[in-house]
């Protein structure tokens, strides 16, 4: 039997962007990237659901999340109107504050609402145990998905869940001692962080990129040329920073750590990042 | 003080070695290439006050800073900071394990 219930009921699906619209609309946008980051996990290809993450980070102010979610909803279909929409606000190099105002307009004009406490009840349904929804759908004759059981357990392997960069991040915890990661611009801004301990990310990536602007001025005037690298060892563990301008990326590790492989490591993460972010 | 700074001078690809007090005056130093000595020291102890003073960790930080063109690596201590100034193509572990044991001299003879 199909253990994934979810995914092979495209209603439970509208059901969840309805309830993510009403979310939006009652300005409870953490709620729905909440929502609808579980339900892409089930369904990581469908691209309704990616495209209303897409409109939702644009909401939230975070366009890069936004682009790398365009990004990966052009490879899933290419020809998608949703994401072609996106592509054209962004071609047409509309700023964020009017591409949220658009949105915003759509989702007011919007005509049918469902009342939210339909749209709960119907979301407690969509969320009933995995063998209850597949019987639902077998009863209402409804085609099932077939996923490869080998795509499924990839899937529940992503602990980074829906964040394509903290997915990207997490492949720095091969390395055992690392305990985690945290990517700023160059202005200590933070972009993403992928921890394991408890600390201020946002502190500590704004600390790290002070540094590392006094370190950069410093290696132009010793005539050491562009910033590449810090590594700190400090008494109780070790802190790398690598730059690729605008973004900075600092992992934090025990001090046990292999530095050599961690440097491999970082720069083979950082180059994937780059390459996400178009930088 | 200068003997000190021997087994670091003479290690591949290093163009210079610095030991400054905290706030950047030379206390000894030793060249192999034409390096600004002081604006070295300055920069040195100017760096490594930002790493002492932001992550509030003052003492006993090795930092490895990686440019295009070489390296500053530096050991920050309770009364001074020693640097070396090298290229691409110096040992990077051979040069940590002589700094840390030069800084662990230096360190005695100031504590004398």
């Amino acid at each position: 039997m199909d253990n994934d219930g979810l995914k092979s009921a495209p209603g439970s699906i509208d059901v969840m962007i309805s309830l993510a619209d009403l979310y939006i609309q009652n300005n409870l946008l953490d709620q729905a990237v909440e929502l609808l980051s579980g339900v892409y996990n089930e369904n990581p290809e469908e691209p309704r659901i990616i495209e209303k993450l897409i409109e939702l980070y644009i909401l939230k102010g975070n366009e890069t999340k936004a682009k790398i979610l365009l990004q990966q909803g052009l490879s899933v279909d290419k020809n998608y109107k949703g994401f072609q929409k996106y592509m054209k606000l962004i071609e047409e190099e509309k700023t964020a504050d009017r591409i949220r105002e658009e949105i915003a307009e759509a989702v007011e004009v919007r005509e049918e609402v469902i009342p939210l406490e339909e749209l709960e009840e119907k979301k407690t349904l969509a969320e009933e145990t995995k063998e209850e929804q597949v019987e639902k759908v077998e009863m209402v004759e409804k085609p099932m998905i077939e996923v490869p059981e080998k795509e499924v357990e990839e899937n529940v392997e992503e602990e980074a869940g829906v964040d394509p960069i903290k997915r990207v991040l997490s492949r720095l915890y091969e390395i055992d001692e690392v305990l985690g990661m945290i990517l700023s611009d160059e202005t200590g801004l933070l972009i993403a962080e992928n921890v394991r301990v408890n600390i201020d990310t946002e502190g500590t990536g704004a600390l790290l990129s002070s540094i590392y602007t006094e370190t950069v001025s410093t290696l132009e005037r010793l005539n050491l040329g562009g910033f590449d690298y810090i590594i700190f060892e400090f008494p109780r563990g070790v802190v790398l920073t690598l730059a690729s301008p605008p973004i900075v990326l600092t992992v934090m590790c025990k001090k046990e750590v292999q530095e050599g492989l961690l440097l491999l490591k970082a720069k083979g993460v950082m180059n994937e990042l780059r390459n996400m972010l178009g930088v | 003080m200068k003997k000190e700074l021997e087994p670091l001078i003479q290690l591949d690809d290093i163009y210079g070695v610095i030991a400054a007090s905290t706030d950047g005056i030379i206390i000894e130093s030793a060249t192999r290439k034409e390096i600004d000595e002081e604006t070295a020291a300055a920069l040195t102890a100017k760096v490594s006050k930002e790493v002492a003073d932001k992550t509030g960790i003052k003492r006993n930080v090795l930092s490895i800073i990686k440019g295009e063109k070489g390296y500053l690596i530096f050991i920050i201590k309770k009364d001074f900071v020693l640097g070396v100034i090298g290229g691409n193509d110096i040992n990077l572990g051979e040069v940590k394990q002589i700094l840390r044991k030069v800084a662990e001299r230096i360190q005695g003879i100031l504590s004398g």
